[in-house]
């Protein structure tokens, strides 16, 4: 069986390729119009596969395009985290997805069905954008981040959530001589505080997988780990999940 | 008698040295100054007042009593006294126009609605305290995207082509990334500036909606520039605010009066 999901997310498109019992998967930002990254990051996943189009028995996308005429059917970026995460870990039945903009946190069966989610959906803090303001504001990259923060020794407490805000609150904090890895773990956990009040509403129950690119971020997982106090599993490449959870879809259709 | 006010913000700092004959007049703006705010607080307060002392022939010593306020008063090293920039907008407001019932202050990071009694006596406020959405960061944002001075925003708002865009997101960063999609799709930046202006301006209008808002209306704060808000609040409200010569040193200017005040009192 050969299938495809396409996710395209605010930050980057996402494609995953099954071809039998190959998976195939390619990243790349988001720089055209989301169609036009739809049919861009398909093309380079089905080259990555040595496949045609015509090979693809279904082809289902996700993400922020609901009307690209390239796919054969839609499922919500809730749905497809919820399949990936039993996929990867039968035994999931809370899923935590931070991607560039999104904060989701999801509950499901054992089939992979959601049961219950909720959504960040109104403000940014919490998502990779606003990891990016903070990266900028300590003059970091933004993929090092994660591993800095691990060097974390001494608790700070953040009063801002807003990113704008947060900002200005962590220049300040620089001027006062807060080391950076402290300063970067008081932010995790401020977010990981934020994820467990948006939990609180759907119960949550373990497994928990934490997937979404802000999943790459061991600072992150650990902020989450520790506010949560259970263990959190992460899959291998937490960029691609939704879109794999995608084709997952695609390939219970076919 | 010469006082002086000093309003340390998010973004910029401000300040206004006055001068009065004897506390029962109104008294004269000698100078002002506005600076950006820098990392260093205390340096940025005393560059700030440096410059505003070099408009006039005063020393710093000739000034009598200096109040600071802004988000960064309590680190104003030569400061006599800080009181809120509640306070000190409605009644930098109040000076400039004895109407003045209700100030609208838009800065960097916030958004405060002071109403005012016939005296500039803060009857009651509101303000973002959580969230930047309805303050000026998001037009800072929004110009550096669509790549125009933000001078020129407010301008280039009222020339729309087709119809303002639909900006729909709350958050900043959010509505960052509806407009570069936007911008993708080959929308006129006029009309994103446009968009850009009226989802500013819906937060402001929800905002004052929970104020016991009275006329006169006064806009102040660095967004006061931008006829892109001010205009369209305006229209949205059916009034014709008032807004200072000046808009962004309302704040400095109150802490001037309050200096007076307070100097007189201390003095006995």
């Amino acid at each position: 069986m050969k299938v495809a999901g396409v996710d395209i997310g605010a930050g980057t498109a996402k494609a995953v390729i099954f071809d039998d019992d190959k998976i195939f998967h390619t990243i790349h930002p988001i720089n055209d119009t989301w169609k036009v990254e739809a049919e861009s990051i398909l093309a380079s996943a089905l080259k990555k596969a040595n496949l045609e189009r015509r090979d693809l028995e279904c082809v289902v996308v996700t993400g922020l395009v609901d009307d690209w005429e390239g796919a054969d059917d839609y499922l919500s970026d809730v749905s497809c985290a919820a399949n990936a995460a039993v996929h990867y870990f039968p035994s999931a039945r809370t899923v935590i997805d931070m991607g560039a903009e999104s904060s989701v946190v999801i509950r499901c069966d054992e089939d992979g069905i959601v049961t219950d989610y909720r959504a960040n959906q109104k403000c940014g803090s919490g998502s990779g954008l606003f990891f990016d303001v903070i990266a900028g504001a300590l003059e970091l990259d933004i993929l090092k981040i994660g591993e800095i923060s691990l060097k974390s020794d001494k608790k700070i407490v953040m009063n801002s959530t807003c990113a704008v805000f947060a900002e200005s609150e962590v220049v300040s904090l620089i001027h006062m001589g807060e080391k950076r890895e402290d300063i970067l773990m008081a932010v995790f956990d401020s977010v990981a505080e934020k994820t467990q009040a948006l939990l609180r509403a759907i119960k949550l129950k373990e497994d928990v997988v934490f997937m979404g690119g802000v999943a790459r971020n061991q600072g992150m997982l650990k902020a989450i780990t520790d506010t949560f106090g259970v263990s959190v599993s992460v899959p291998e490449n937490p960029d691609v999940a939704i879109a794999l959870g995608a084709a997952i879809e695609a390939g219970e259709l076919v | 008698m010469i006082t002086a006010g000093i309003d340390i913000g998010s973004m910029t700092a401000n300040v206004v040295i006055m001068s009065f004959d004897n506390g029962e007049d109104k008294g004269t703006i000698m100078s002002d100054a506005i600076i950006p705010t820098g990392a260093d607080s205390a340096g940025t307060a005393q560059k700030v007042i440096d410059k505003a002392l070099k408009r006039t022939d005063l020393e710093f010593d000739d000034i009598e009593y200096i109040i600071s306020t802004g988000y960064g008063r309590v680190i104003v090293p030569f400061a006599d006294k800080n009181i809120t920039e509640i306070s000190c907008h409605a009644k930098g407001a109040h000076w400039v126009f004895s109407s003045a019932r209700t100030v609208v202050d838009m800065g960097g990071q916030d958004c405060k609605v002071v109403t005012c009694d016939d005296t500039g006596k803060v009857t009651s406020f509101v303000m973002n305290d959580k969230c930047a959405a309805g303050a000026g960061r998001s037009m800072e944002v929004m110009a550096r995207l669509v790549g125009v001075p933000l001078e020129s925003v407010g301008e280039l708002s009222h020339q729309f082509v087709d119809k303002p865009a639909d900006i729909t997101s709350t958050c900043v960063l959010f509505a960052r990334s509806e407009v570069m999609e936007l911008l993708r799709n080959g929308v006129n930046k006029k009309d994103i500036l446009a968009g850009a202006c009226e989802a500013l301006v819906s937060r402001v209008i929800s905002l004052m909606g929970r104020s016991q808002m009275e006329k006169d209306l006064i806009i102040s704060g660095g967004i006061a520039k931008n006829s892109g808000i001010t205009k369209r609040i305006e229209k949205r409200l059916n009034l014709e605010a008032k807004i200072p010569p000046e808009p962004q040193i309302i704040g400095a200017l109150g802490a001037a009066v309050f200096a007076k005040d307070t100097f007189l009192k201390v003095k006995g």
